[in-house]
């Protein structure tokens, strides 16, 4: 029905998001058109203050607004400034934080190396990253990436490039996820958490 | 009805905050995707038992309406751990999975293209992989397929080449070499290929070339680049996909 072709747009476009497929599009634009209470509306907003708003750091790669550059983590003075946490989204930072653990410095990389999914991370994006150790002197980069093949790959190639930063560059430990137990935990992990072992 | 087969892990997306929909190159079923629910979850059956490149024994559930079938159990046969510490060799995997995605239809049996999926991540599961080795097995794929580049008359007038031919010309769109007349006379386009690289490939296509002797194989680089476009072409234009994938691995394997 071409009466009905901004809702077609909105689905096409809601199907864009990750995780989000045709038949969810659908859902999500229906509620939009039969809502009463101005959602529509909100949510137009909403989008157009992120899209005006919201801008990666200038930085270190984090999500932060156009007025909050370098981002408020950058800008903080009371973290580690020899330790660097490089990883792959935006949302890992988010994830790290909440740990509550770390207090150095991050660097997102905005990828990792997935030809399959036409991700890489660009010869340039590696130097800005190599830079920004050597003139900020980092002692040490930590490699947070996940545990797939890809990231896995992502890492070695990375800890190849910095090679020649003369930095301590340490990644991610593996272990029995918490929760879990030896039983349900895979040989990869059970021979890396072996490997990785601790004193008490 | 439950299926059991042997099965190689295409893509796995994320579906909800727990679950994932992974696409399988099946020996038995071809292309196949199944849900896995709770995938994530630190109890669940499924952790680490399958990621990018493995070969898997699956159980599944086959449901009738859709085409989403259920997993119901998975384990490791091949976890090919090389490509976890070797870049270059992990983004030549990543492209002969997405070629492999892209080429096998849904449901239906696909032993020639699952094979030849083996075979490349077996062999670039290997210390030494390379570009030259990739163009080896996309050729060893339009074997397969029916579709090899014919190196041996040219495609117009049909005339035989010998080992010492020269001025031979390369079309992806007539499927091969062709003769300097009839290159001229062809609207197609058509480029010249030096002898060299006509007898590599000719090497390469012999049924008793191996992955030993590809690696053996010294290949300078106009070679390799001449190789990477003629084969480039071909694929797309006779396999009539787009492959993205294909730049980005080949660009990362020159880093």
């Amino acid at each position: 029905m071409k009466t009905l072709e901004p809702l077609h747009i909105l689905i096409s476009k809601l199907a864009r998001l990750p995780g989000v497929g045709r038949r969810s599009a659908e859902r999500m634009a229906y509620r939009v058109a039969l809502d009463k209470q101005g959602l529509a509306r909100d949510l137009a907003q909403a989008l157009r203050d992120v899209d005006e708003q919201v801008c990666l750091c200038s930085r270190c790669n984090n999500l932060t607004l156009r007025s909050v550059d370098p981002c408020e983590l950058c800008r903080d003075s009371c973290r580690d400034d020899h330790v660097l946490c490089v990883v792959e989204d935006p949302l890992n930072i988010q994830q790290i934080e909440s740990s509550g653990v770390f207090r150095g410095r991050y660097h997102c990389l905005l990828g990792k190396l997935s030809p399959m999914r036409g991700q890489d991370i660009p010869p340039a994006r590696v130097e800005a990253l190599l830079a920004r150790i050597q003139s900020e002197a980092f002692s040490e980069v930590i490699l947070a990436f996940d545990s797939d093949v890809e990231s896995d790959a992502t890492t070695s190639y990375l800890q190849e490039k910095l090679a020649a930063a003369n930095v301590r560059v340490t990644r991610l430990a593996f272990g029995i996820p918490a929760g879990s137990g030896i039983a349900y935990t895979d040989p990869i992990t059970l021979a890396r958490a072996l490997h990785g072992r601790q004193s008490y | 009805m439950i299926e059991k087969t042997q099965a190689i892990v295409l893509r796995t997306v994320p579906n909800g905050n727990t679950s994932r929909i992974v696409t399988w190159l099946t020996r038995d079923h071809g292309r196949i995707a199944t849900i896995i629910k709770g995938a994530q979850r630190p109890r669940s059956l499924f952790l680490g038992q399958l990621d990018l490149f493995y070969t898997c024994e699956l159980l599944y559930y086959t449901r009738s309406r859709g085409d989403l079938h259920i997993a119901r159990e998975c384990s490791p046969a091949k976890i090919r751990a090389h490509l976890r510490h070797d870049w270059r060799a992990c983004a030549l995997a990543s492209y002969a999975t997405d070629l492999a995605l892209r080429i096998a239809p849904p449901q239906a049996p696909q032993w020639r293209v699952y094979r030849w999926l083996e075979a490349v991540l077996d062999d670039v599961n290997q210390p030494g992989s390379s570009s030259s080795l990739m163009i080896w097995h996309e050729l060893k794929l339009l074997t397969e397929l029916g579709l090899a580049p014919r190196l041996n008359h040219c495609m117009n007038c049909h005339t035989a080449f010998g080992e010492a031919a020269t001025a031979l010309h390369f079309s992806h769109e007539r499927g091969g070499l062709l003769c300097a007349s009839c290159a001229k006379a062809d609207s197609r386009p058509a480029y010249p290929v030096p002898a060299d690289v006509v007898a590599m490939l000719r090497n390469w296509q012999r049924p008793n070339a191996s992955p030993d002797l590809i690696r053996r194989t010294r290949c300078e680089p106009r070679q390799l680049a001449l190789l990477e476009r003629m084969l480039g072409e071909f694929l797309r234009y006779h396999l009539d996909l787009p492959l993205p994938s294909r730049d980005l691995a080949l660009a990362i394997n020159k880093r």
